[in-house]
């Protein structure tokens, strides 16, 4: 440790208390990089304040020092928002995990922003209610990161993404200053500055605590497992399930290569000839007669797949069997670890009516670089997840990876989609927001962030391209590398 | 005299903000008696190039901010498609077919509506915006994917902007089905509607007190979105409960007042930067 940091730590020590502050090799290797760990930087010491309080003096004492400082959570994300890119200050919410306030007649809850996802809905899940939104890290990642990346999930199509269910915040500003911003009664006049911190990827200040929306748990689900012979049948469906007027709460679409990792990982066998699956929940919570709509959205849901020559329709008949179904969706990444030692998982949308011209795309990509490619989709959002498969300790295919994953990026935006749905801009995709918004767009969404940070130490080089003394972007890949 | 343009183009739109050093933007002018006074040297109304593009199958809409709500929801059926946008007025449950407010003015307001508890509101529709800006130039935030977190959400910042950060141009929506959609949920009260009055939106707990407490003076209520439409004749701080807000119609300055500190401090931060010279709706909010 070099005579700088070490006197980093010690004020630091002194300001929270020794057993608040890492530092050190291990620590810096253990807070380098987020899930995204193709771009790793060293903080030079790591903080675990304990309340909104410890944070705010942490920040300020950042800006007395000039120190960079990022927010991270459980370093669940994908793309880098909490790699600390200039070093600095890594602030922790690993000690802010608490729920503080539990409103059920209001049906919203009150959580410091370390709180995992998966608790809120487990706290309140005798009350009947839920946090719906359900991103893949639910079960690890935080409300805060949860909160800073606008997360998603399978449930997104019916329930909406995180910031349709965050009531109000209270944020640590860059300046210092603890503020709080909207409360339990939504909507409001005034500029909606709830909206905008959502998303925000960490670089708008440090949210310690939020009040978030509850909806009821369903009182009735049906889920099905659909097998189709062809890719194109599978988004076919997609297409004309959406086009009846139905809005199931999941509809995931998973190809051949997820089956087969998901085979050999779980054995678990599909329909003979299945060449894709869909994955389609109905609910509902209208108590009297939640399952006879259900039954209805299900009844018309099969109709669609029959007709667009479905081979295999497994209803589930309990909560075991949905379980089962929801496998290869919730463990398809996962399991990708046994057919190839790397794989890298995008993220990118495109309109639902070009799903079969992009897979199509990706296909052809793959087969033209040579590499492996599995594909997961929130078919529904036209939210894709191609998972390239390779060896990287072969640097053909490194560089095969990386061509590959550009050509899909680019060609989302091309079809009038986005350079990303859920895992956030961070360090992966800076360099490509050019190729989505003009310099004029850049501008206003540069204005926005100088209403809360103004300068360049709360989580710098995320986001927005051309920030000053950020180091440009490793091109490995893009996507999360395991 | 104040000068009235109508604007129908985005380049008439940049045409107007460039010439004049302040301007208030009334839309279709539908809403005035929702704002508060507004001086300025020139009133810009925008006119309707109505739908410009609807992806059926994507559940997309592209507008001229100048169109109708009327237009646009009559376009959309044609498709079984709507915005699930429910009245807000009482007397309005029978003209929905003629709304007459337009689209960017209705996002600007973004007043409650009886539909919010169960549809979600302008924030969860807006997919994209195109704005000209107080200098006259032209910008974009957000995109037609359904689902995006590229870059800052900054189309949320001019949702119930009431037009003080940029003239928004286009919009970009995401339609719902209309099967399914539920009935609205707005129901009279024992008051007559009146020329002033206002609208207030406690919590769910709170709401059937105030409910019961505003007697003779409560017009209209929203159940399911806690919102009560009250006269004018309460004054502002009677049957006021923790957390709940209030808005205004018909009551000139007092329509709106932003009563939170910390709200009024970024407010005044996000006007010094978008619109430094305060071109746009001086007054409306401060």
């Amino acid at each position: 440790m070099s005579s700088g940091q070490g006197a980093l730590t010690a004020e630091l020590e002194k300001l929270l208390g020794p057993e608040a502050v890492l530092s050190g090799p291990a620590a810096e290797r253990a807070y380098d990089c987020d899930a995204y760990t193709v771009d790793r930087s060293k903080p030079s010491a790591v903080v675990l304040p304990r309340s909104t309080d410890q944070v705010a003096a942490v920040v300020r004492w950042c800006n007395s020092r000039n120190v960079p400082y990022t927010a991270r959570g459980a370093g669940t994300g994908l793309s880098g928002g909490a790699l600390p890119a200039l070093g600095g200050v890594v602030i922790s919410t690993k000690r802010l995990n608490r729920i503080l306030e539990i409103d059920v007649a209001n049906q919203c809850l009150l959580a410091q922003s370390g709180a995992v996802n998966r608790k809120l809905s487990e706290v309140v899940r005798p009350y009947g209610l839920h946090f719906a939104p359900d991103p893949s890290s639910q079960t690890v990642s935080t409300l805060g990161g949860n909160i800073a990346e606008n997360a998603g999930g399978p449930h997104t199509l019916k329930y909406g993404v995180t910031v349709q269910h965050i009531l109000g915040v209270t944020m640590v500003e860059p300046s210092g200053e603890i503020i709080q911003l909207g409360g339990r009664v939504p909507g409001g006049p005034g500029y909606d500055f709830v909206g905008l911190v959502v998303g925000g990827e960490g670089t708008l200040g440090v949210v310690t605590e939020a009040w978030v929306k509850l909806v009821p748990i369903p009182s009735a689900v049906m889920t099905a497992l659909v097998s189709f012979s062809t890719v194109r049948q599978a988004t076919q469906s997609v297409a004309d399930i959406i086009a009846t007027g139905t809005i199931p709460a999941a509809l995931e679409l998973m190809d051949r290569g997820i089956l087969n990792a998901v085979s050999q990982a779980f054995k678990i066998n599909y329909a003979p000839g299945t060449e894709a699956l869909l994955l389609i929940e109905c609910d509902s919570d209208h108590s009297h007669e939640a399952m006879s709509r259900v039954e209805a959205e299900m009844a018309e849901v099969r109709e669609v797949c029959e007709r667009n020559g479905a081979i295999d329709i497994r209803i589930a008949a309990d909560d075991a069997e949905r379980a089962q179904l929801w496998t290869a969706r919730k463990k398809g990444v996962g399991a990708m670890g046994r057919i190839a030692p790397s794989i890298v998982t995008h993220d990118g949308v495109i309109p639902r009516s070009k799903l079969p011209e992009m897979l199509d795309f990706v296909y052809q990509v793959a087969k033209e670089h040579q590499v492996g490619v599995a594909n997961l989709f929130h078919a529904g959002d036209g939210n894709l997840h191609p998972c390239f498969y390779f060896d990287d300790r072969d640097p053909a295919q490194v560089h095969a990876v990386v061509e590959a994953g550009e050509r899909i990026i680019r060609r989302c935006i091309e079809l009038g989609g986005s350079v990303t749905g859920e895992h956030g801009i961070g360090v992966e995709k800076i360099d490509l927001m050019s190729l989505m918004f003009s310099i004029e767009d850049l501008r206003l969404q540069a204005d926005a962030k100088r209403v809360f940070n103004d300068g360049d130490l709360c989580n710098p080089c995320k986001v927005l391209p051309n920030q000053k003394s950020c180091v440009e972007h490793k091109k490995r890949w893009r996507g999360t590398a395991w | 005299m104040v000068n009235w343009v109508k604007a129908r183009t985005e380049a008439e739109i940049v045409d107007v903000i460039r010439a004049h050093p302040t301007v208030k933007l009334v839309g279709s002018d539908s809403c005035g008696t929702w704002r508060r006074p507004v001086n300025a040297s020139v009133v810009l109304g925008i006119e309707s190039c109505g739908v410009i593009e609807h992806d059926v199958e994507d559940q997309v809409v592209v507008v001229s901010a100048g169109a109708t709500i009327a237009e646009v929801q009559q376009a959309l059926r044609k498709r079984g498609q709507c915005i699930p946008l429910g009245p807000n007025v009482p007397d309005a449950l029978d003209r929905l077919d003629d709304w007459r407010g337009s689209v960017a003015g209705q996002l600007s307001l973004n007043l409650p509506h009886s539909l919010q508890a169960e549809c979600g509101s302008w924030r969860d529709w807006v997919l994209g915006l195109t704005i000209v800006r107080p200098d006259g130039t032209v910008c974009k935030c957000g995109s037609k994917a359904v689902k995006s977190v590229a870059g800052y959400d900054v189309a949320k910042l001019f949702i119930g902007a009431r037009g003080t950060l940029g003239v928004i141009s286009q919009v970009i929506l995401r339609t719902f089905p209309i099967r399914g959609l539920p009935q609205p949920d707005f129901n009279l009260g024992s008051g007559l509607w009146s020329h002033a009055g206002r609208i207030q939106r406690t919590l769910s707990t709170d709401f059937e007190a105030a409910r019961i407490a505003y007697g003779d003076h409560l017009i209209a209520f929203n159940s399911k979105g806690s919102t009560l439409y009250i006269s004018c004749d309460v004054t502002d701080q009677s049957f006021r409960y923790p957390g709940d807000w209030q808005l205004g119609w018909g009551l000139g300055e007092a329509n709106l007042s932003i009563e939170d500190p910390t709200v009024k401090r970024l407010m005044e931060r996000t006007k010094t930067i978008m619109d430094p010279s305060r071109k746009l709706n001086p007054g409306e909010f401060e």
